[in-house]
């Protein structure tokens, strides 16, 4: 069907007259860097092409006098006239813009906003990113998704995403195309992203193109800086609670260039020793403690060109979560009145906590023909939890000048972990001027290993070898193969309608079982005026892996778990209906949706995260149904010196567990734990001068679900063992109290001072300014409603030098 | 000046971070009271309820009792009587009811409760048949530990059979403070498994009291001894005690499977922060508790001068 559509139009094309390709990369003429989604258009006809993921764009054009325009966010425009005769190569590389003028992205803005028939999608620049208020001071990439319509966060502070009321687990999460499986540091309040490191973000919320699958709610493709090819560059920055290093530079200058982050947090440098010289203070020589917590972060690019036709990348990311202590306590005791005695004994006890993820590409970009991109990536990534313990102690005693000497130790470890291989190939092809093709295959082996357990005991009575206990229990594996293949097509049908048709296919193979999905994605542009359009939208989804994990707060603990023969794959339809419309460099959108999703699990009533483990999970979730709807309101302002957006969401989101066995909440509908009715967003930045900018972001949305029994009885009498009767409580309704309305105002300032050798910035921010109890829970006590907020108002500074 | 501007400041940012837990008001729809039913009804036995009401949650003054209560009881879809209603017996405050009709196995009970200030309630239940006990004797007495081990061999029928082991004092059966040990993984519950079964620790149930109950799902339709443990070394030695057996309803172990649940993972509290709601079961329709039945036990006397018998 697809096929033919594609063969069918070839018949316009051959009727037309004589086209040729343009195709070629966009850059920035400094650094060489590659933009992503820049407008590449022949201005007569605004025929034009974005550039991919790797910066290349193809044009096909008629043959003849063309006038070719491209532009990109922050960039001046680029124009060239020639007259095209044969095939053309031609790179574009644009030069920064000194102020961001709203006369130079107009045509870009029209082609991806109004123009473009993908609807759903946001982009977040960077630049931007950077300048949006953040918590301790830390630019965060998702928590400014978390600012935009169709989009709520988890509790305060936390990094969980909940995208047009699906789940947390719902979101693929790419880093230079490769998943990522935890994306979060410290419970949450950070996110893996080290902005310093990112090129771009974009967020899909529906409407997902064919290449992208494996998730109900939403994608996230982040990109890293591919570094500069000419120039040195880097920044160092210093926060409330961490410190950052970007450099990036050419290896061999034009051809090889690399990109390096870090980033740690500090805290745990300053209070560990002090911990333990309080310790050793209060108990004494030879007793301490020595702990604390940190997280990192690196990022590394390395990016050579061979030719203008062939490319190489490679992508490394590490980031891991540690919390770890180190306890020594010594005890001596001597009686040499009644006894001859004496004793000394020393105990310890090292304990490591650790959680990260690793991500390893190398992508290959060859031209094989100019309307012809292939990428091929071979792609690792992980994600593991470890936690150890080392207890041991050492006792020594004399008794009656008979010397003894005893020693135990016990070892711990819990491992789990995924581990991924995946292989895929992905082509942009245009194969005339109104159709632009991608297609493509990915392979993915996944290993689930679940928790392990590790012992070993040991005694020693006097150099005697004494009890001695070593065992790994479950040491075992989950293996899965996952394939998909895609395909689809922008396809420019006339002036007012442009189409995204595109099918995606999906196996999952997992204990012998192979799961099968055909997912059929459409979208339709109708362009009403120049600066109007309408649109249209179809996407079904599948999903083979879930997240256990606990609502209130994300802990390394959460594990992603595969489907098997009882818990059958998710699945979701959503249909998307938008206008858009354009306005002196203003974006407005209003898009209305609604998602049905299937197979969604929960966790039984009483599960706790307490004692969730791999083994028996299944036993602890039910399958049921939720659907979503709602409508955003986005207006988004990108150029000039006042930026920023104001988005507005009215939305619904329930769950349905009633199959039989499954029921939850009587087997009647609930609301989602996330759903909220109203949420805004307002961000606004202003640059007064090239020293002086500032931003604030408002927020406001419905406050969280929770449920509470609002009503107390007896129980069945005689029951307890004291022989009263239990209260316990009626809940008539699942998340059937919300707490009150959550608010608040970030503010920031940055102050930058330039030098020839460098720039200097200072930042002020304030979360929270006017210091809201926005609540984090609300627990009954004592007859009382008691509200924990938890971060009432941060104000924080931070210096960052660039060089 | 200067000074007083630094000192504004830091106690406006210190009242910020200081008031970080408050009280607040309960924004939600405010509950009425619910007709509280409780009772299980024993085949041999009069039908018995307890009727009280519920309270909000933050009421620290609390009216349990409920006016003018009507109870009916039919059987087999026949009027047989009204409860007798009797106020606050014992230390509760909840109203009782009685009848005078014996109820018999198979039995199809329905309950109509009315009072002036609910709807009409309705429960209704079933009547199970006794188990099928082929022996039901101890195994051993360690005077030592003070414990008793037991052994009962029931023969199960097809279909899902839930059995409840219960203790009391022969003398006082409102008196049930017994210790109920068991490794049997029939009383293994599946929410209790995580971090005990990592550290290598077996699902041992500790019991107590009236209701030890446990269903078939390990041996459906089958002969099957259930081994269990009394301590008894903490309570009266010289009291004569009574362990029984019998086959209750589904309904009440569903209730007490998720008041269990509940009282672990207590929404209202702390711990259930971290837990998901559980939503105890209830059978009473206008209404919340359970009505359920229980089988005629079959009954073991135990005194630890060595009298013993079994009885049907």
């Amino acid at each position: 069907m697809f096929f033919a559509i594609v063969a069918s139009s070839s018949v316009f094309a051959q009727n037309a007259k004589k086209s040729h390709t343009i195709s070629g990369y966009v850059t920035d003429a400094k650094s060489q860097e590659t933009l992503l989604g820049a407008s590449v258009y022949e201005t007569a006809t605004m025929k034009g092409s974005v550039t991919n993921n790797f910066g290349y764009y193809t044009l096909k054009l008629s043959e003849g006098q063309v006038k070719l325009k491209a532009s990109f966010v922050g960039f001046e425009s680029y124009e060239t006239a020639f007259d095209l005769k044969n095939d053309t190569v031609i790179n574009i590389a644009l030069a920064q813009s000194l102020q961001l003028s709203e006369v130079t992205v107009t045509g870009k803005a029209i082609d991806n906003h109004v123009k473009g028939a993908q609807m759903s999608t946001i982009e977040l620049p960077v630049t931007q990113l950077k300048k949006v208020p953040a918590m301790f001071g830390e630019t965060d990439v998702i928590k400014a998704l978390q600012l935009l319509p169709g989009v709520q966060s988890g509790t305060e502070g936390s990094a969980g995403m909940y995208v047009r009321g699906g789940g947390p687990d719902e979101n693929l999460i790419l880093l230079d195309g490769i998943p990522l499986y935890n994306v979060n540091h410290a419970a949450g309040f950070f996110s893996a992203f080290n902005s310093d490191a990112i090129k771009n973000v974009t967020l899909y919320k529906g409407n997902f193109p064919a290449r992208f699958g494996g998730r109900l709610s939403s994608v996230i493709d982040v990109h890293m800086k591919d570094g500069d090819m000419y120039e040195y560059h880097g920044n160092v920055s210093l926060g409330l609670i961490a410190a950052k290093v970007n450099v990036e530079g050419p290896i061999v200058k034009g051809k090889t260039s690399f990109n390096v982050s870090f980033r740690r947090t500090y805290f745990d440098l300053i209070a560990a020793p002090l911990l333990a010289l309080i310790t050793r203070g209060e108990m004494g020589e030879g007793n301490s403690i020595w702990g604390g917590y940190y997280f990192y972060d690196l990022n590394l690019k390395i990016n050579h060109k061979f030719s203008d036709k062939d490319r190489l990348f490679f992508s490394l990311y590490s980031g891991d979560d540690k919390v770890y202590a180190r306890i020594r306590t010594k005890q001596d005791y001597a009686d040499y009145y009644d006894l001859d005695y004496e004793m000394s004994s020393e105990q310890k006890m090292n304990f490591d906590w650790m959680w990260g993820n690793r991500v390893a590409a190398l992508r290959w970009n060859h031209v094989i023909r100019p309307n012809l991109f292939m990428n091929v990536t071979g792609a690792y990534t992980q994600y593991r939890h470890y936690l150890g313990a080392d207890i041991g102690s050492d006792t020594w005693y004399k008794e009656f000048n008979q010397t003894y000497s005893s020693s135990e130790s016990a070892q711990l470890n819990l491992n789990s972990g995924i581990y991924d291989f995946s292989g895929k190939a992905d082509f942009d092809y245009k194969p005339f001027d109104n159709h632009d093709v991608k297609f493509g295959a990915n392979i993915t082996h996944h290993t689930y290993k679940p928790t392990t357990l590790g012992i070993h005991l040991e005694e020693e009575e006097s150099g005697q070898q004494g009890f001695n206990y070593d065992t790994v229990t479950n040491d075992s594996r989950i293996r899965a193969l996952e394939t998909d293949l895609y395909v689809e097509d922008n396809w420019d049908i006339s002036n007012y309608f442009k189409l995204n048709l595109g099918l995606h296919y999906s196996t999952f193979t997992v204990d012998k079982k192979t799961y099968h999905s055909v997912q059929p994605r459409v979208s339709l542009r109708s362009l009403i005026t120049e600066n109007l359009s309408l649109k249209a939208g179809y996407a079904y989804m599948s999903q083979y892996i879930h997240l256990l994990s606990s609502n209130a707060i994300s802990l390394p603990t959460d594990l992603w778990v595969p489907v098997t023969g009882e818990i059958v794959p998710m699945n979701s339809h959503q249909v998307a209906l938008g206008a858009f419309y354009e306005w002196n460099g203003y974006e407005f959108s209003v898009e209305g949706y609604y998602k049905k999703m299937n197979n969604v699990l929960e966790y039984k009533d009483g599960a706790s995260f307490f004692s969730i483990d791999e083994t028996d999970w299944q036993d602890k979730v039910v399958m049921g149904d939720g659907w979503a709807y709602g409508i955003e309101f986005f207006v988004q302002k990108n150029v000039g010196k006042f930026t920023g957006w104001l988005g507005y969401t009215w939305a619904h989101s329930d769950r349905l567990f009633n199959r039989p066995g499954q029921e939850l909440n009587y087997g009647k509908p609930f609301p989602a734990k996330y759903d909220r009715r109203h949420d805004i967003s307002v961000v606004l930045m202003y640059e007064f001068n090239d020293h002086i900018d500032v931003g604030a972001t408002w927020v406001y949305s419905t406050g969280n679900c929770a449920t509470l029994a609002f009503q107390n009885y007896h129980g069945l009498s005689g029951l307890d063992m004291f022989g009263y009767s239990q209260t316990v409580g009626y809940i008539n309704n699942r998340n059937n109290y919300r707490y009150s309305n959550y608010h608040r105002l970030d503010l920031v300032a940055n102050f930058h001072w330039k030098y020839e050798q460098g720039e200097n910035i200072f930042s002020i921010n304030v979360y929270n300014t006017y210091a809201h109890n926005n609540p984090f829970v609300v627990i009954p006590m004592e007859g009382k409603l008691r509200q924990v907020c938890i971060f009432p108002i941060i104000p924080t500074l931070s210096w960052q030098y660039k060089f | 000046m200067k000074m007083k501007k630094i000192l504004l400041v830091l106690t406006v940012l210190l009242c910020g971070m200081a008031s970080c837990v408050k009280d607040v008001e309960f924004n939600g729809e405010q509950s009425d009271p619910l007709l509280v039913v409780n009772g299980v009804q024993q085949a041999g036995k009069t039908a018995n309820l307890c009727i009280e009401k519920s309270w909000f949650f933050l009421d620290s003054r609390i009216d349990f009792r409920v006016k003018d209560v009507e109870v009916d009881l039919y059987v087999n879809g026949s009027f047989k009587e009204s409860l007798q209603v009797r106020d606050s017996i014992s230390d509760y405050i909840f109203t009782y009811c009685e009848g005078q009709y014996e109820l018999c196995e198979g039995d199809k009970l329905r309950f109509e409760v009315r009072s002036s200030e609910f709807e009409t309630a309705y429960a209704e239940v079933t009547l199970p048949e006794s188990p099928t006990v082929i022996s039901f004797d101890t195994v051993s007495v360690d005077y030592e530990n003070g414990t008793i081990d037991f052994a009962v061999e029931i023969d199960d029928p097809a279909g899902t059979d839930f059995y409840n082991l219960c203790f009391y004092n022969a003398l006082d059966a409102e008196y049930s403070m017994y210790s109920f040990y068991s490794e049997d993984p029939v009383f293994a519950n599946p929410l209790d498994l995580g971090a005990d079964e990592l550290m290598g620790e077996s699902s041992d149930y500790y019991g107590s009291g009236l209701y030890n109950l446990f269903t078939d799902t390990y041996f459906d339709g089958k002969t099957y001894t259930v081994n269990f443990t009394y301590f008894f070394w903490d309570v009266e030695v010289f009291e004569p005690f009574v362990v029984e057996m019998s086959r209750v309803e589904e309904s009440l172990y569903k209730n007490k499977k998720t008041t269990e649940e509940y009282l672990e993972n207590d929404p209202n509290g702390i711990i259930g922060m971290f837990a998901e709601p559980v939503q105890v079961y209830s059978n009473v329709e206008n209404g919340v508790g359970i009505v359920s039945g229980q089988s005629k036990p079959v009954t073991m006397t135990i005194d630890l001068f060595g009298n013993k018998k079994l009885h049907k």
